[in-house]
């Protein structure tokens, strides 16, 4: 069964659209969606939880309509971090553990708990004291103890400093220990999410311009330095990203495009979104 | 809608406890002219508790939540409802309690009085909700003080006795209660309006 197929989707705000976007995540999968600040990861996340209405498209999660009204039933399976906690300041854990616990079917106290000790997260003091890294683990504690079947986190790990983040990626990988456990992550980190995900998406500008596997991804291309008179013979179509130095040219080619006794590197996924970015430039 | 009820007593428990405190009393003193401040408070306390989540982006997690876009505007007019119920409940009992210490008469006019503060607050609510639930607290403001200064303005007229009498003359056969079931009835009708009006904020 597929978590979530997105066919097409449109947005248009003043100043921004997220154009025709497609994709299909299968259900225990953990999928990456990358892109710099502005270039619609939030939108698309916002309309593949129906919380804001598409233009044209349609998305379905976990087999549902996101349009439809009994939408709102099928939230009950999903877990929401989103880029800042949103809880009220003035409660604190506990008050907080209680509201979930009207709002999820399924929620668990004793999970809950757990997640606020694992995560030395203070149950009588208010939110409002909290810093925004205890804010994070908050909102993931809440996102995870309601047995959700996918989760959705936009930009949890932003403004983090490394351990947090870290303690945050650990708990996402015990998460998906159970295979029928999906994850949609969004962050404009590479590092964490080539640390995580199966599955990367890469939205730039409003345009999904990529979406793959991210071993194959990583396995399909290559970084090649090259002198600038030499790289000429790089057939372009095998280019997707060049940068231009004073010593040569620097570039992320197709492998499968490429003569094999080109010099090639392995490139890590933050070059890979690097330069597919720069190759919408050049 | 438990977890709504829930989470906006907790607000109230954290940050709106003084405000209650002071409405409470309103409702309480052995004049009516008070009680308009307070059953005018029960659209304030809406616009509080809906301010409160927006200061805290909760409105922004709101819609990702298993709760219905209908529930949340419910939970936000029956919080004004049951704000009024309270104010009332405690109004009739002090008033009981002033008449028996000989402080204040119990008489038809008290209840008519009372029937006007509370359509008053009804119809504040009516006229309020929709626009903020279009525009959110901040730029919906503008029009929930007008709404205030002009149940103001009608309570001093109708507490000035001569405006008092001239009212009642129009009203002869009208009695309170009607005026109350039917400011009550104007607050019900604007839900599915403020529900229209709260999807086309959030979906847009």
């Amino acid at each position: 069964m597929n978590a979530i197929e997105v066919n097409g989707l449109g947005k248009t705000y003043p100043g921004f659209s997220l154009k025709n976007v497609s994709f299909t995540l299968a259900e225990g999968c953990i999928m990456g969606l990358v892109g710099e600040n502005g270039a619609g990861k939030s939108t698309l996340i916002r309309l593949i939880m129906g919380a804001a209405q598409a233009d044209f498209g349609s998305a379905q999660v976990l087999g549902q309509e996101v349009t439809a009204p009994e939408f709102t039933r099928t939230k009950d399976d999903i877990g929401v971090v989103l880029d800042e906690a949103h809880f009220p300041d003035g409660l604190n854990a506990v008050q907080l553990g209680r509201i979930f616990s009207s709002v999820y079917t399924r929620w668990d106290p004793g999970v809950y708990g757990t997640y606020l000790d694992k995560l030395e997260l203070p149950a009588k003091k208010r939110i409002k004291a909290y810093s925004r890294g205890m804010r994070m683990k908050l909102a993931l504690a809440a996102a995870l103890s309601h047995d959700a079947k996918l989760l959705v986190l936009d930009e949890p790990t932003g403004g983090l400093d490394p351990m947090v983040r870290d303690e945050i990626l650990d708990i996402l990988e015990d998460f998906t220990r159970r295979e029928d456990r999906t994850v949609l992550i969004s962050s404009h980190i590479v590092s964490d999410l080539e640390k995580l995900c199966d599955y990367i998406a890469f939205l730039h500008r409003g345009e999904l311009l990529l979406f793959q596997e991210k071993d194959r991804l990583l396995e399909e291309y290559a970084i090649v330095k090259l002198p600038e008179r030499e790289f000429l013979n790089v057939p372009p179509e095998a280019v997707r990203g060049v940068r231009r130095g004073k010593y040569g040219v620097e570039a992320l080619v197709e492998r499968r495009l490429v003569r094999p006794d080109l010099p090639l590197e392995k490139p890590c996924l933050e070059e890979v979104i690097v330069f597919f970015a720069r190759g919408d430039r050049q | 809608m438990k977890a709504l009820v829930r989470k906006d007593l907790y607000m109230l428990q954290s940050f709106g406890k003084l405000f209650l405190l002071v409405f409470t009393l309103f409702a309480v003193v052995p004049d009516l002219q008070f009680f308009s401040y307070s059953s005018t408070y029960a659209v304030m306390l809406s616009l509080y508790l809906m301010q409160s989540d927006e200061q805290c982006k909760w409105d922004s997690l709101l819609p990702m939540l298993p709760i219905s876009r209908r529930l949340v505007v419910l939970e936000k007019y029956l919080a004004g409802w049951a704000y009024l119920a309270l104010m009332t409940v405690l109004a009739l009992v002090s008033q009981l309690i002033w008449v028996r210490f000989d402080m204040m008469p119990l008489n038809g006019q008290y209840f008519t009085m009372l029937c006007i503060d509370l359509a008053i607050g009804f119809l504040m609510q009516a006229v309020s909700l929709p626009v903020i639930f279009r525009f959110g607290t901040n730029r919906g403001r503008p029009v929930l003080f007008f709404a205030v200064a002009l149940a103001t303005l009608l309570t001093v007229i109708i507490l000035n006795d001569q405006g008092f009498d001239s009212l009642l003359s129009l009203l002869v056969h009208i009695r309170g209660w009607h005026i109350l079931v039917a400011a009550a009835l104007v607050s019900v009708a604007t839900i599915p309006l403020s529900i229209h009006l709260y999807e086309k904020r959030i979906l847009k």
